[in-house]
């Protein structure tokens, strides 16, 4: 008989995704566009906002700026070093909002259900049919706008998806027996709740957050596209928002920012499948 | 009956449905209509009965894991079904369940260990200590290894994990186990391996257990005195000897006759009642004798008259107008 | 005997995680007109596996059919094209499945359904077949035939949706009808009107029925002939009166003793239950020897390393045991 070993689900998952190439090569990238923008600022110093040269000049001409200025003369690859880490932040923290928010709303839907689940159901509807990006600038332009006003309008409008997710598991997995089981030994509402449905509710919601850190980064870079982004934080979306008008003489000021926003938000996504999967194995073909 | 640990008087388990539409009249589900039995310590009292005859749900009513509409269960002279709150939980580990399906019942994210613990820690017995050496006990009893403490309920087969599951029941020494079809989700060979557990456990510990089945021969290997339930109410209720010996109840007859058996080769047809059509639903269930739809004996006293649950030998019970003083049976008796 | 099915040597692999493992080995039969053999065994042993196999339904692309045949009146399917099988299923072999209540698609009327099949291999038209949906309905006794074609499977119980496969199956008036635990899901009542409506069935129409179950009294009161199977390989085969009374492998004797069988009647007492210990083993585990040796009660050293023959008891009946051998050389 083979030798057994207690190895949980999460380590069952994590030796899956580990035989998952396109997930560990979205690690990998991810592990790059993290040490580019963690170290970058600390190894490159130039202030992004500090004018170093002529106004919209090319990459690899100056060796200052070698990838180029932007329309006042800012150094392109600064921004790029500087900006990643508020855009980075806004992303995690607003998909944080969003779990945070959905996980609530959605389990105590699932588990109650009757006339708590409709109310909340209710509210998420009310919620969903909102159009995000125009409820997202209304939010921000009547706070002023910050990185903490954007993390919190792109978090409110974006959980309804996380709550109807949580709800859904929720109903799925409190129908099976252990949950019974739990009750009958008297287990309180409370720790059913977070104690035997959540950690089996975990994975899609896992893979659903992730998934949500790559659309609230795009999300914030659609709204400092559209200007609506701290104008003192420097972050790769407003480095396009800033310089889009000019895209035809530097078109590097908008190109190299928006490629380290599809890297980035591709990676997420890679390894939001290899999560997928790696918590799905029944779904895996050989 | 001499001694009485758990007793059920005229339990009624209703489900409200949902109105079809707004201001429709609203229908209940009548699951559990009516029933009363006496089970005593160190017996094993068997309900059988076909899907949709409220079998499950009384498991789950004397566990109070569904809300009770009318009438009591009393353990030990305790009225379960007057507890709540605080009262109830601590009660809890008086009345035990092993569940139907062992690939759903164990928590997946949790070791077996900690699964065997959970009942003690929630209860506050013993400290953490004599929870550890109570488990690896529970584990040695129930056939198996303690090393296998560590592991998650995905590594072991069906039949290991059901041990887990009655290794759960057992950790708060229950006066009662409920078993709710503990066998019939496991593959044939493994069955007997259960069982037998089940029959070992219960001679070393004296323990009760109310054992739902739809298996008759699981219930006549396990049970001392059987009830047959049919649509909600108990239709049949006698010691083993006599309702395999002498089934009264044209309902359990031909539930009795339609068990294949090895010793009716290739046409076994010829020996039957034949029933046709599925049972009623429990929704509307029929006037008068709820069997009266498909019974090939009805009468028109049947169609209108609910028959009586009434003993007609010293412990045999029976809800039929057709059956006369002393158990004169309206069918063919001769059973193979 | 004509054999209408007959399988030589089946062997079909699996690609799985652990390597390629043998899921059928070597499994032979032949069924002939108006015949029911049941295969009995536990879950993994390949009962199913060689329903799939005949139906030409093995999964792919992690399943493939490596040896052997099967043949069907004659022509050997392993080697027929993909169009050819699907002549073949639904019309000449029909199959039914344990699941009444996900075997049928929501979204169809029963009508539709049944219809489907003798459209597709009939040729039928729309009002030719849905004479045919009604026709059906009513050979598998559902009441009101007319008015329940046009109804949806939520509107059926367990045991009509049921009858509603049968009558699928049996649109094409198939010649061989596999049944996979089509009771397992079911009452005991109703299990007991389907035993009824397969009997009648094949007395009526001459179907031959492969009884896939892990029950022994189904086999008792339903089959001909028997084969167990374990592991994916055959290890009895016999008359039904040989495989009931008479076994030959310990593997058979253990099927027989594990489950409670009723006792009724005068004198009824508490049935006797004896276990077969242990599990069935991976099959990527599987040593040289015997797949039942490490569950055998009598098994001997020769077991472990040796895989045994098929020693023949009797006209008609064969087991793959040594303690046959034994018994043969002693005597």
């Amino acid at each position: 008989m083979a030798e057994e070993r207690a190895r949980g689900p999460w380590g069952e998952a994590w030796s899956v995704f580990g035989r998952n190439y396109a997930a560990l090569v979205g690690l990998g990238l991810l592990a790059l566009v993290a040490a580019m923008v963690l170290v970058g600022p600390l190894v490159y110093g130039v202030d992004p906002f500090e004018i170093v040269g002529a106004p919209k000049m090319g990459p690899g001409i100056e060796p200052d700026a070698p990838f180029g200025t932007d329309y006042l003369g800012r150094d392109v690859l600064a921004g790029l070093l500087k900006g990643g880490r508020p855009t980075l932040i806004v992303g995690i923290c607003a998909a944080l909002i969003t779990t945070i928010i959905g996980i609530t709303i959605g389990s105590l839907g699932g588990f109650y259900g009757g006339a708590v689940d409709g109310a909340l159901g209710r509210v998420t509807e009310f919620f969903q049919v909102l159009p995000a990006l125009l409820f997202a600038m209304v939010l921000i332009t009547l706070f002023t706008p910050s990185l903490l006003t954007v993390t919190l309008a792109i978090g409110v409008v974006a959980w309804t998806g996380m709550a109807r997710l949580t709800r859904a598991e929720f109903l799925r997995i409190k129908q099976l027996e252990f949950v019974r089981a739990a009750r009958s030994i008297g287990a309180s509402n409370a720790r059913i709740i977070w104690r035997v449905i959540l950690p089996n509710a975990l994975p899609p919601i896992i893979v659903s957050a992730t998934l949500a850190t790559g659309t609230a980064i795009l999300f914030e870079a659609g709204l400092s596209f559209l200007g609506l982004s701290d104008p003192n934080v420097m972050s790769w979306g407003m480095m396009i928002g800033s310089n889009r008008n000019y895209l035809r003489e530097a078109w590097w000021a908008v190109t190299f920012p928006g490629v380290c926003i599809f890297i980035t938000v591709l990676a997420i996504s890679l390894v939001g499948d290899g999560l997928n999967d790696a918590f799905n194995p029944k779904l895996r073909t050989r | 009956m001499s001694e009485t640990l758990l007793s059920v008087g005229d339990l009624r388990v209703h489900f409200p449905l949902r109105r079809a539409m707004p201001f429709a009249p609203r229908r209940t589900v009548r699951a559990v209509d009516g029933v009363s039995f006496d089970v005593a310590p160190g017996t094993t009292f068997g309900i059988v009965g076909e899907s949709g005859s409220g079998k499950t749900t009384i498991a789950l009513a004397v566990m109070r894991l569904t809300d009770i509409t009318g009438g009591r269960v009393a353990l030990g002279g305790d009225e379960l079904s007057a507890l709540h709150g605080e009262r109830l939980r601590a009660a809890r580990k008086r009345v035990q369940m092993i569940f139907q399906d062992p690939y759903s019942s164990l928590n997946p994210r949790m070791r077996a260990g900690a699964i065997v613990e959970e009942p003690m820690q929630l209860m506050g017995l013993e400290d953490d200590a004599g929870r550890k050496a109570r488990a690896r006990e529970l584990f040695t009893q129930v056939g198996l290894r303690e090393d296998q403490l560590q592991l998650f309920p995905h590594q072991f087969s069906g039949g290991q994990r059901q041990r887990i599951g009655i290794a759960r029941a057992l950790a708060t020494k229950p006066e009662l186990v409920v078993c709710d079809e503990p066998v019939s989700a496991l593959d044939v060979a493994i069955q007997a391996q259960i069982l037998n557990l089940l029959t070992e456990l219960q001679r070393q510990y004296g323990l009760t257990y109310l054992f739902i089945s739809h298996d008759l021969g699981v219930v006549q290997y396990l049970c001392d005195e059987i009830a047959v339930m049919y649509l909600g109410r108990i239709v049949e209720q006698a010691t083993r000897e006599a309702l395999f010996e002498n089934p009264l109840h044209p309902y359990t007859w031909a539930l009795l006759s339609a068990v294949p058996r090895l010793g009716r080769r290739r046409r076994g047809a010829a020996s039957r009642i034949r029933l046709e059509g599925d049972p009623p639903s429990p929704i509307n269930p029929p006037a008068g004798c709820r069997f009266s739809t498909r019974c090939p004996f009805a009468e028109a006293r049947c169609r209108s008259e609910e028959p009586p649950l009434r003993e007609v030998h010293a412990g045999h019970r029976i809800a039929c107008h057709l059956v006369g003083e002393g158990g004169a049976v309206p069918h063919r008796p001769g059973l193979d | 005997m004509d054999s209408l099915l007959e399988l030589e040597h089946l062997e079909v692999e699996f690609d799985t995680w652990d390597g390629r493992v043998r899921v059928l080995d070597g499994v032979s039969f032949s069924l002939a007109a108006g015949e029911t053999l049941g295969i009995v065994g536990e879950s993994g042993c390949g009962k199913s596996m060689t329903a799939l196999a005949i139906m030409g339904l093995v999964p792919t692309p992690a399943g493939h059919i490596t040896g052997g045949s099967i043949r069907f009146a004659g022509e050997d399917l392993v080697r027929a094209p993909q169009a050819r099988l699907r002549q073949l299923r639904g019309n000449r072999i029909a199959m039914i499945f344990q699941e009444p209540m996900t075997s049928l698609n929501p979204v169809f009327t029963v009508g539709e359904q049944i219809a489907e099949a003798a459209r597709e291999h009939l040729g039928l038209s729309g009002t030719e077949s849905r004479h045919r949906s009604v026709e059906m309905l009513r050979a598998v006794h559902i009441p009101e035939a007319e008015k329940r074609v046009d109804e949806y499977p939520h509107q059926f119980s367990g045991g009509m949706r049921q009858r509603v496969m049968i009558a699928m199956a049996l649109a094409c008036e198939p010649q061989v009808l596999i049944a996979d635990e089509p009771t397992t899901a079911l009452d005991v009542t109703v299990q007991a009107q389907i035993f009824d409506l397969l009997q009648e069935l094949r007395e009526t129409k001459g179907t031959a029925i492969v009884l896939i179950t892990h029950d022994m009294g189904a086999i008792a009161e339903m089959t001909d002939r028997v084969i167990v199977m374990y592991a994916g390989r055959r290890v009895e085969e016999g008359a039904v009166e040989d495989i009931l009374d008479r076994p030959a492998h310990p593997y058979t004797r253990g099927l027989l003793a594990c489950r409670p069988q009723l006792q009724l009647g005068k004198g009824a007492v508490r049935p006797a239950l004896r276990e077969i210990p242990g599990v069935v083993p991976p099959l990527h585990l599987l040593g040289r020897g015997c797949a039942f040796a490490e569950r055998c009660p009598d098994a001997m050293p020769r077991c472990r390393d040796e895989r045994p023959v098929e020693t023949v008891v009797r006209a008609g009946h064969a087991a793959a045991c040594w303690l046959l051998d034994e018994r043969r050389e002693a005597a």
